[in-house]
């Protein structure tokens, strides 16, 4: 991922401060940018369900790191997320109706019930590099 | 983060939240707040008017709060949920677990049935 100008790049510890500072900077760098509070606001819990992810399944062997790479344009905005732990693809998991969660003893599915709900498109690859890369797209939506 | 539980009526329980819901929020006080709502009975209302923002972890928190109420026969309803954290709850379908009423009183009026 190269950093480029009026582009956001963020190499990011897998631990809660650190993601909770890189959800802060995510918004500021979006409104920033002319990205509408909504689109902010999607953005920063999509990326931390993204992030959490990954340190759900950084041990053992897993990832050491990520990073996080942003642009805005016309209100829309691009998130990438990069991670050196093994092959993951967040968009595979089964979603379940949220209404199943109360008798349920765990979350599955609800990962990607809440990403899909608030991306307007997101894709996974495996790079050539190794790492696991999650591109997501969020258009303002009309009030 | 922060909360305070209240009692506002005989058998409810009012948990007020404070700051925002991020990962580090919730991780603040999840186990704590988890811990004091199990040694409580009866009905729960959520008060979110001052959460600007919830996070994955956030959602996940509510949603162990309500298995938590379940669990035991009691009612759950949230109030003064802001409007961008509604919007996410409507997307993610939440409020069909948790009814959200639009002030304290229409919330402890749900609870009580």
């Amino acid at each position: 991922m190269n950093p480029e100008a009026g582009a956001l790049h963020l190499a990011l510890a897998l631990d809660l401060p650190a993601l909770s500072a890189a959800q802060r900077q995510l918004g500021d760098f979006l409104a920033a940018g002319g990205c509408p509070p909504e689109v902010c606001f999607r953005v920063e819990l999509v990326v931390e369900e993204a992030v959490m992810n990954v340190i759900r399944h950084a041990e053992p062997n897993g990832a050491t790191q990520a990073a996080l790479d942003a642009r805005c344009a016309n209100g829309r905005a691009l998130v990438a997320m990069e991670d050196d732990g093994p092959a993951f693809d967040p968009l595979q998991a089964a979603p379940r109706p949220i209404a199943g969660a109360l008798a349920g003893a765990h979350d599955g599915g609800f990962g990607l019930h809440l990403i899909r709900g608030n991306t307007d498109a997101a894709r996974y690859a495996r790079t050539q590099a190794g790492t696991n890369r999650l591109e997501m797209e969020f258009a303002p939506r009309s009030c | 983060m922060k909360y305070e539980l209240q009692a506002p009526t005989p058998g409810t329980c009012r948990v007020v939240l404070v700051g925002r819901a991020d990962a580090a929020g919730v991780d603040l006080i999840e186990t704590g707040l988890s811990a004091e709502l199990r040694a409580k009975e009866g009905h729960v209302v959520i008060d979110l008017n001052q959460v600007p923002f919830m996070g994955s972890l956030g959602i996940r928190m509510l949603i162990s709060i309500a298995r938590l109420a379940a669990r035991r026969g009691a009612r759950i309803a949230m109030t003064g949920v802001q409007p961008q954290v509604l919007e996410v709850f409507e997307t993610m379908a939440l409020l069909d677990l948790i009814p959200h009423a639009p002030d304290a009183e229409a919330a402890l009026a749900l609870v009580a049935g």
